[in-house]
């Protein structure tokens, strides 16, 4: 086996309004629309190569119609193929175009039920920043100015069938989970990553095909404060924030977009290796876990217990 | 003036006032939501998370057409459940909160428990 799925590539997500939807990814978070139609809107991070890292899709509904993970070849696409049918998944082939700028790709469930795709080539489109001698960062960021996409968490009624299938049949590694004690091994909820981030992908316990976050990158902890400052602003609804998990050591604020789909600004955590043994949280200090300053019951349930 | 509306939340039993000019949820934020022992309010307010869904026992409201289906399906706004976010109350109204099922905050809370 070659080198596998490299990164989350693009996240497909509905949005009820997409005036609104626009308005909120491009004025307040600062991303570039690289295209759009009736009824799409092709977005990417000013640090991104491709042409989009999020879709938005003008639905009756919110929420999370599919995943992507970009794949290093084809070679690697093949294998992957074969392993998902070893372990049983249902494969279907997508052709070249079918997703637009996207190349052929694969395209089958998670036991939880959420559509997700692999691919290899998507249309480049470049940074806002030049291959020669580039400055730190690009002039002209509107608002949050978000780089680029980070990671997505989803909700799965059982967590482990999903993570099973994931490290099994796509090579994901695991970096934490929450466990019932020290002893235990079976995942509550575990995060999961082919990036060298903690979490490409986290899956804890709640309703199958749902979304609970998909979160952007932020360079530092005081860009942080310049999101927060640009949500107040623009009256963004903030969910949590500023705060610190335990689960990766990231820094946080959450946030709905206009159609109430949870986003997130992260910063911070460590490298993952993929030699890194698990580290484990225990059920009674899940809430650090989650939040590592404001550990309280009520904020912890009106966070897991809210996702489109 | 405006005129003032009551709205009783059960099964708390506890009535708040507002106009027909703010939404359910903006009346229930100031005088509901993180008072009396009450939770802080946590959802969307964009008609995407279902977290402020209740029934309407009694009364009118205005609700606006554009919210997620899955927070609110089709078959449910029949049966008079509404988004308090995306209501405003057009009369008197009584209002039942529903149950929220979270199967991480109910481990936290079982494990706290039996520390205890």
């Amino acid at each position: 086996m070659g080198e596998g799925i490299m990164r989350l590539g693009f996240v497909v997500v509905q949005v009820t309004d997409l005036e609104a939807a626009r308005k909120h990814y491009v004025e307040v978070m600062g991303l570039q629309m690289t295209d759009r139609t009736e009824n799409e809107i092709y977005l990417k991070g000013w640090d991104e190569y491709d042409h989009h890292s999020i879709v938005l899709r003008q639905s009756n509904k919110a929420g999370l119609e599919k995943m992507a993970f970009k794949v290093h070849t084809y070679e690697d696409m093949e294998q992957l193929e074969k392993q998902l049918q070893r372990y049983g998944a249902s494969v279907k082939r997508v052709s070249k175009g079918e997703n637009y700028k996207v190349g052929e790709g694969l395209r089958f469930r998670l036991p939880s039920g959420h559509t997700m795709e692999l691919f290899v080539d998507m249309e480049y489109e470049g940074k806002a920043l030049p291959q020669v001698n580039p400055a730190p960062w690009p002039e002209g960021l509107i608002g949050v100015g978000a780089p680029r996409i980070d990671h997505l968490l989803i909700t799965a009624e059982r967590p482990h069938e999903t993570v099973d299938f994931l490290m099994k049949a796509l090579n994901f590694y695991m970096s934490e989970k929450v466990v019932e004690n020290e002893r235990s091994e079976t995942p509550i909820a575990a995060w999961l990553f082919r990036s060298y981030t903690p979490h490409d992908i986290a899956i804890i316990p709640g309703k199958d095909e749902r979304l609970h976050h998909f979160a952007f990158w932020l360079d530092e902890f005081n860009e942080l404060r310049k999101a927060g400052d640009v949500f107040s602003k623009h009256d963004v609804p903030i969910d949590v924030g500023i705060e610190r998990h335990g689960i990766t050591r990231g820094q946080t604020i959450y946030y709905f977009d206009p159609a109430g789909n949870r986003n997130e600004v992260f910063t911070g955590g460590y490298i993952a290796y993929p030699d890194m043994p698990v580290v484990k949280w225990t059920v009674d200090q899940l809430a650090r876990g989650i939040f590592y300053f404001n550990h309280r019951q009520e904020w912890i349930e009106g966070f897991t217990g809210v996702t489109t | 003036m405006k005129k003032q509306l009551v709205i009783r939340v059960e099964p708390y039993g506890k009535e708040v006032t507002g106009s027909k000019e703010e939404t359910v949820l903006e009346i229930l934020r100031k005088q509901f939501y993180g008072r009396d022992g009450q939770p802080s309010f946590r959802g969307c307010w964009r008609g995407g998370c279902a977290f402020c869904k209740v029934e309407l026992l009694e009364g009118e409201v205005n609700h606006n057409e554009i919210y997620s289906r899955t927070a609110l399906a089709d078959e449910e706004r029949e049966k008079n459940f509404i988004l308090t976010c995306q209501s405003q109350p057009l009369s008197d109204l009584i209002i039942r909160f529903l149950e929220k099922e979270d199967p991480i905050s109910r481990l936290i809370r079982l494990k706290s428990e039996t520390i205890k």
